[in-house]
């Protein structure tokens, strides 16, 4: 089995969300905008409370937000 | 470089001239013979302490200044804040931190049990100290950069 990441669509969902900034939601679920970034570009797996919390700014189903899957070139 | 980060690096810039300036003094100590004599034991524990004292007053004049100058530079900015991301770091940097120091505290007993002198134990204690808190450091930098 290769190994698998959590990645996300938050860039997306950020520009269908009136363009929302990584500040703007960084704000709205208390964490900082380097925080948002490094979940962005998958360099961090959030916790599972800010998971929901993003998923809830976006009034979107955790899984439609975040999926777990294998890293590309991995085996 | 984020807030943090620049804190991370700058205690670690401290840590390492505070040694080193503690290293240069207590080999010019050395060298004149003041641990020779009976009060060896009592000039080592001032000098460490001094050291001690002096990486936690550096350390928290610098941090206060950078604190100043960035609400200063950046005055329309929220305050920064500390998240689990963040806490995290700390923690895997506090875990090579101990590890380090541990791995120091060992080298040091075999030294004693080898008989080597309190002054190249103790030393040595200070030395893991030192290593366990720069490496810790480098290893949140290196997390930052990296990613977790």
């Amino acid at each position: 089995m290769g190994k698998r990441r959590v990645r996300n669509n938050i860039r997306s969902l950020r520009f269908h969300a009136g363009e929302m900034t990584q500040k703007e939601l960084a704000d709205k679920t208390g964490v900082t905008r380097q925080t948002i970034v490094a979940i962005e570009n998958a360099k961090y797996a959030p916790s599972l409370e800010l998971a929901f919390l993003i998923a809830l700014v976006f009034e979107r189903p955790l899984e439609e937000v975040f999926s777990y899957e294998v890293e590309e070139g991995a085996a | 470089m984020t807030f943090q980060e620049k804190g991370i690096a700058t205690a670690l810039g401290v840590l390492i001239l505070m040694y080193g300036i503690y290293g240069i003094a207590l080999y010019d100590m050395f060298r004149e013979g003041q641990f020779a004599t009976a009060d060896a034991g009592s000039l080592l524990g001032k000098s460490i302490l001094t050291l001690m004292a002096a990486v936690v007053i550096t350390t928290l004049v610098v941090r206060i200044g950078m604190t100043v100058i960035e609400a200063i530079a950046n005055r329309d900015a929220h305050p920064v804040i500390s998240d689990e991301r963040d806490r995290l770091i700390e923690l895997r940097g506090l875990r090579i931190s101990h590890f380090v120091f541990a791995g120091g505290f060992v080298v040091a007993m075999i030294a004693l049990a080898l008989g080597q002198s309190a002054f190249v134990v103790i030393n040595l204690i200070i030395l893991s100290l030192g290593a366990g808190e720069a490496l810790g450091s480098i290893g949140q930098l290196y997390l930052y950069r990296r990613g977790l």
